[in-house]
């Protein structure tokens, strides 16, 4: 077992200031602070090699999990364990072995060709030359950048930049790797790219990785095992297949209507998971769909309708919204 | 003495070194603003300590004339390779720009890595200040006299790398107490402040009035500019080098264990917020 997280919480102090002049005064003398609760509760564990995608809305809690598990905060409570570590001692044969990259961190420096930051790296993390030979040379291969690296960091387009981060958190090798929503912002070209990097990472270097991300599509092709995460704490842990198979039980109608159409009314016949004036999807039983679809074009003025299978970024969607009720 | 490993290490550092040195080139430009401002206030204090001078004749508390004129063409070195300034990016990068959290995980104490940040920049002025002097020296015809034993020579060599440690490690108390609030720019005018007073860039520190002298011998910043700057010059004999140095490791074992335990208390609240 690599990883293993138990109970884990972790609170924010937020300072709670009054507004006005006199609320800052106030707030210098006597500070009032609320919980935000990030985390909370948060158990699992990951074995060797495994690729987990970590999913879940805006503000789940996602990159705060992260965080601890690298040792960049201290949990409120619980345990956390990584290869054997406590994360936030930091003790350095630790932070040798892991890398934490932020989609939209940067740690090369700007002035100078992104070969610099590397050959920094490789001094930092005290990585051989013959071991740093062969791992630069294939990194740059694997992410085909050869013609990039001796380039101005300042100079090269976010994807590049991307790719030349994950070159230098990589340098050492690690055992285990956190990406914090690594595609973030860039072309599905480049998506793809990353996409299938990460793959070949895990593979290669029997690396033990954990993945977040909202676009499912990062999940779907690299993930067997999901993790979902909402206000906090752990929906679902498992196989992603299997919760495909629990949801795609569900087929959607998207519908414009000609006039708005009461909720209550379009309520009766499934789920609504989007409203939009005139604009209306709803998730109903897939057996039940014909003879809803039926229904809804006798009985409405329609504009456009469609039917669709419900995709994994809406199955996902639909076990977000059903267990938060 | 020097085992293999040690010497790797060694070597390990210099290319850290090197390799921060050539960042540092990649924007020289940036070095020269520093100097400027202490070439100006430098010539400015001496502007005014010169009409002292001509008031009362041609002596004030040991100083004379040339003596006190090499003394503001030094306060121009000394800031310049001495007085080190890791609160910049250490308050804008790494707090609120959230560069910290990089270096926290790097297996490399965040401590030397802002020391091997600064390094480059504090010698590289410290060379442009030094071809200043020599040509405020010429300008003015006023050459500073080396009159010190090999003794003395040693004993500089041993508090310049103290004085500037000094002003390393105080400037990083006070830069990473911006994990409690960002919001520290008065205290750090105020700092500024006592530097200017009490490191004796406006006069010597022996020309300040009874109580602030008393004060100044007290307080850490003296310790980081006027003993160096004084040293060179020749004023301190081997006892006071001495004494000099004696109080610079004292101030400087407080201030490390200082550091070392804000440090720790500011990472448990540590929260990451310019993510
Ligand atoms: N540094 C911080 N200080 C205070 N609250 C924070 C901080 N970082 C995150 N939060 C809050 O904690 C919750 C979880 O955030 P986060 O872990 O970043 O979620 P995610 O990565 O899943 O989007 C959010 O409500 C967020 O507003
Ligand atoms: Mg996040």
């Amino acid at each position: 077992m690599i990883i293993k997280v138990d109970h884990l919480t972790k609170y924010y102090k937020i300072h709670q200031k009054e507004p006005g002049f006199m609320g800052s005064l106030r707030s210098l003398v006597n500070r009032k602070y609320y919980d935000a609760r990030a985390v909370e509760d948060v158990s699992f564990t990951i074995d060797e090699g495994e690729l987990v995608g970590f999913i879940g809305p805006n503000g789940a809690g996602k990159t705060t999990t992260l965080k601890c598990l690298s040792g960049l905060l201290y949990p409120t409570s619980g345990n956390v364990e990584v290869l054997g570590f406590n994360p936030f001692e930091r003790k350095h044969d630790f932070l040798k072995k892991i890398s934490l990259v932020m989609g939209q961190k940067n740690q090369l420096w700007w002035d100078l060709p992104a070969m610099d930051s590397f050959l920094l790296n490789k001094e930092i993390y005290e990585v051989s030359d013959s071991s740093y030979k062969k791992t630069i040379g294939e990194l740059i291969d694997l992410l085909d950048v050869k013609d990039i690296v001796n380039v101005q960091v300042r100079k090269l387009s976010l994807g590049q930049r991307m790719k030349c981060e994950l070159i230098a958190a990589l340098i050492h090798e690690p055992k285990v790797l956190f990406l914090d929503e690594p595609t973030i912002g860039l072309d599905v070209v480049m998506q793809q790219n990353l996409r299938d990097f990460v793959k070949e990472y895990n593979k290669k270097f029997d690396a033990t990785i954990i993945l977040t991300s909202h676009y499912m599509r990062d999940v779907e092709q690299l993930c067997k095992r999901i993790i979902m995460i909402d206000h906090g704490k752990v929906l679902y842990d498992g196989n992603l297949s299997e919760i495909v198979k629990k949801y795609a039980t569900h087929k959607e109608l998207r519908i414009v209507f000609q006039k708005p159409i009461e909720k209550r009314e379009l309520a009766r016949l499934g789920k609504i998971t989007e409203m939009n004036g005139t604009r209306v999807v709803i998730s109903v039983e897939r057996t039940k769909s014909n003879h809803v679809a039926a229904e809804i074009l006798k009985k409405y003025d329609i504009e456009d309708f469609n039917i669709e299978e419900a995709g994994i970024e809406e199955i996902i969607r639909d076990v977000f919204s059903n267990k938060n009720k | 003495m020097f085992s293999q490993t040690r010497i790797n290490n060694l070597m390990r550092l210099l290319r850290i070194f090197l390799l921060h040195f050539q960042y540092l080139l990649s924007h020289p430009s940036r070095s020269f603003v520093f100097i400027y401002t202490y070439t100006f206030l430098s010539l400015l204090y001496l502007a005014f300590i010169r009409g002292v001078f001509l008031q009362n004749g041609g002596d004030l508390g040991g100083w004379t004339l040339s003596s006190v004129s090499s003394y503001y063409f030094l306060i121009i070195v000394a800031p310049a390779l001495l007085m080190t300034h890791p609160e910049h990016p250490v308050l804008r990068d790494d707090i609120e720009n959230g560069e910290l959290s990089g270096r926290l995980l790097k297996p490399f104490s965040y401590y030397w890595q802002r020391f091997f940040h600064e390094l480059p920049y504090r010698l590289f002025q410290g060379l442009i200040a030094t071809i200043i002097f020599i040509v405020l020296s010429v300008l003015f015809n006023n050459y500073i006299e080396f009159r010190l034993s090999v003794l003395q020579v040693m004993l500089i060599v041993i508090m310049l790398p103290l004085a500037y440690m000094l002003s390393f490690t105080f400037k990083m108390i006070l830069a990473i107490t911006g994990l409690w609030t960002t919001d520290i720019r008065g205290a750090r005018e105020l700092v500024e402040i006592l530097i200017i007073i009490f490191a004796g860039f406006i006069v010597p520190v022996n020309l300040l009035p009874g109580i602030l002298e008393n004060l100044a011998y007290f307080l850490p910043f003296a310790y980081m500019i006027y003993f160096p700057v004084v040293a060179v010059q020749g004023q301190l004999s081997v006892n006071a080098l001495m004494s000099v140095i004696s109080v610079q490791i004292l101030w400087l074992s407080i201030l490390y264990l200082l550091f070392r335990k804000v440090w720790k208390k500011g990472l448990m609240r540590f929260t990451d917020l310019g993510h």
